[in-house]
C-alpha cells in the first residue's frame, strides 16, 4: 500500500472520521480535528497565524483512500540573530501506529514531509523526553532541550487542596491535607518565601495598565529589545495580534510603562481550572508570553505578578527559556520545577542556531509559542 | 562486509562502492545495534527477511526512523555519496522498501545507483 502525504481538504473528512475512530477504539485520547470554520468559530489563540493541516492517505486500502496519519504545520516569522526567516511550528503528527504496528513508517513518512515544505522546524511542548513525539524527533536528529517551569504558590491552602500533581497517592493526598489544614504549609510558603525574597529594585514610575490590544507601543518595545534575543518568533504588533487576537476572552494584555514610556508587557491568563490533570480546581494565574530589554524583565514580571494576585489566583506558573526571564524569575520570587514543557528543533534550524551560536538559554520560547496556551 | 572492513573504510575521503550483500551487512549491524545497543539480548536473529516493522517487525515509529536515518548515514560514510532514503518515492511503492532488511538493501543499492550514476554523468 503506498502512503501520500497531502493538504488535508473537506473531502477526506470522512476518511478522518474514520481514522480519529480507529485511533479512539485503540485506546488513543488523542484526536485529529479538521480545521475549524473561522465564520462560526470562537475566536482563539493564534487564529491569525497560517495553520495547514496534512494527512498521510493510504492508497488502494479497502474502501479506497485511508487516512492513515496527521500532521500541522503553523507558519511563523522568526527572529534569528538579526535576520526574519520563515520558521513553521509542527504539532499532532500522529499515525495510526499508535493503534496498529502495521503503520509504523507513517510517522517517518510525516516527518519527512514536513522537513521538505519547511526545513525550518520546532516542535514545543511534547509532555517529556520520553513521550512518542519527543522520541521520535530525537531519533531524526533534532536537538531537545526543556523549557524552564516557574511557579509561586499565592494561597497555600488552596494549592495544597488542589494540586493534583503532588496528590496522586493516598499518602501524598494526606501529607498535603494535613499540611493545608495543619497550617504547615503555610508556613513552608512563607519560609520558602523568606528564602527567596523579592529582589526587584524599588522604581515607582513602572506602572502597568491593561490594554485591549497591542498598539504601535508593542512595536517600540520590540524594536528596542529585539536584539538582546537570539531565537524566537517575531513578538511586533501585527504578530502579537495574530498571536493574541483582541476577541480571544479571558486574556489579559498587560502593558508596562516608566516614566510615561513602554518598557514591556505581558500576556496573562487568569483560569478557574475544574479537574486539571496537574493543577486540579485551583484558580491558575498564568504568564503566557512576555517581552522586554532586559533591564526591564523583572519590573514586568513583577507588575505582572501582582496583577494576578490582585485577581485572586492561588498559583502563577510559567514557562520560559530566555535567561533573562530565568534571571527575572527569581527575581520576582519564583522557583523552579520539573518541566515536561521541551523545545525541538529541526536539524536545518539547528544548524542555523549553530551558525549564529545560539544556545537554548538565547532562545525566547514560553506558553505563547507552539499551540498557545493550551491547558492553561 | 566483515567489521573490520567497513571499519578501516569509514574514514571521510576514502569512498567505497557498496553494492547489496554490503547494505545487508551493514543494514543487520545497525538494527542490532538499535535494537540492543548493550548487546545483551545476543539470540537476536536478523538476516534479510527481517522484517522491520509491522506486526512482527523489530521497530516502531520511533526504532523505524531511527534505523533509516543510521542508514543513510553509515552509506554516506563508507559510499562518500549523499541518498536520501525517505522520501516520497519510498513511499509511493506498493511495497514499502523498509518492510525488511532485504528489500531495505535493496532500495538503498538503486539510490546508490543512480546517485553514482549522476555522478558519473
Amino acid at each position: 500500500m503506498t502512503i501520500r502525504v497531502i493538504e488535508y481538504a473537506e473531502e477526506w473528512s470522512d476518511a478522518l472520521a474514520a481514522f480519529n475512530a480507529r485511533l479512539a477504539a485503540g485506546g488513543s485520547k488523542i484526536c485529529f480535528s479538521p480545521p475549524a470554520d473561522r465564520d462560526v468559530a470562537v475566536p482563539t489563540f493564534h487564529q491569525g497565524l497560517k495553520e495547514t493541516r496534512y494527512v498521510a492517505l493510504e492508497e488502494g486500502s479497502a474502501g479506497g483512500s485511508a487516512v492513515r496519519g496527521a500532521y500541522v504545520l503553523k507558519s511563523q516569522d522568526f527572529w534569528i540573530s538579526g535576520d526574519v526567516i520563515p520558521v513553521a511550528d509542527i504539532s499532532l503528527p500522529v499515525s495510526e501506529a499508535i493503534v496498529d504496528r502495521s503503520y509504523s513508517h507513517v510517522a517517518m513518512a510525516l516527518l519527512f514531509n514536513a522537513q521538505k515544505r519547511q526545513p525550518m522546524l520546532y516542535g514545543l511542548g511534547m509532555g517529556g523526553f520520553k513521550e512518542p513525539v519527543a522520541r521520535l524527533f530525537k531519533a531524526a536528529g533534532w536537538q531537545l532541550f526543556s523549557v524552564p517551569f516557574y511557579f509561586q504558590i499565592i494561597r497555600p491552602f488552596a494549592f495544597f487542596r488542589n494540586i493534583a500533581y503532588l496528590r496522586n497517592t493516598i499518602v501524598r493526598r494526606i501529607a498535603c491535607d494535613i499540611l493545608a489544614y495543619s497550617g504547615l504549609g503555610c508556613l513552608a510558603v512563607a519560609a520558602a518565601k523568606f528564602l527567596h525574597p523579592r529582589r526587584v529594585p524599588l522604581r515607582e514610575s513602572v506602572a502597568a495598565e491593561v490594554v485591549d490590544d497591542f498598539g504601535p507601543w508593542a512595536d517600540e518595545v520590540w524594536e528596542e529589545g529585539k536584539a538582546h534575543y537570539g531565537l524566537c518568533s517575531l513578538r511586533d504588533a501585527a504578530t502579537l495580534r495574530k498571536m493574541y487576537p483582541p476577541q480571544v476572552p479571558n486574556c489579559v494584555r498587560l502593558k508596562i510603562s516608566a516614566e510615561g514610556r513602554p518598557i514591556g508587557w505581558s500576556v496573562l491568563l487568569n483560569t478557574a481550572l475544574a479537574g486539571h490533570a496537574h493543577f486540579g480546581n485551583l484558580r491558575l494565574g498564568s504568564i503566557v508570553d512576555c517581552f522586554a530589554m532586559p533591564e526591564n524583565a523583572a519590573y514586568v514580571l513583577d507588575r505582572s505578578r501582582e496583577y494576578l494576585v490582585r485577581q485572586g489566583v492561588d498559583l502563577i506558573v510559567s514557562n520560559q527559556s530566555h535567561r533573562v526571564w530565568r534571571k527575572a524569575f527569581p527575581l520576582c520570587g519564583f522557583v523552579t520545577g520539573p518541566s515536561n514543557f521541551l523545545f525541538a528543533s529541526s536539524k536545518a534550524l539547528t544548524k542555523s542556531m549553530q551558525e549564529e551560536r545560539i544556545f537554548p538559554d538565547d532562545v525566547h520560547v514560553n506558553r505563547g509559542d507552539g499551540d498557545g496556551p493550551i491547558n492553561l | 562486509m566483515p567489521d573490520f572492513l567497513t571499519f578501516s573504510l569509514s574514514f571521510p575521503g576514502i569512498d567505497v562502492d557498496m553494492d547489496r550483500s554490503d547494505l545487508i551487512s551493514l543494514i543487520i549491524k545497525i538494527v542490532r545495534d538499535i535494537h540492543d545497543p548493550s548487546g545483551a539480548v545476543r539470540k537476536l536473529v536478523v538476516d534479510e527477511k527481517t522484517r522491520l516493522f509491522g506486526q512482527d517487525g523489530l521497530f516502531d515509529s520511533v526504532g523505524l526512523v531511527s534505523v533509516i536515518l543510521a542508514v543513510e548515514q553509515d552509506v554516506s560514510n563508507v559510499s562518500g555519496k549523499a541518498i536520501t532514503i525517505a522520501d516520497e518515492r519510498a513511499m509511493s511503492q506498493t511495497r514499502s522498501p523498509f518492510l525488511t532488511v532485504g528489500s531495505l538493501a535493496t532500495y538503498t543499492a538503486e539510490l546508490l545507483q543512480e546517485a553514482g550514476a549522476q555522478e558519473n554523468g
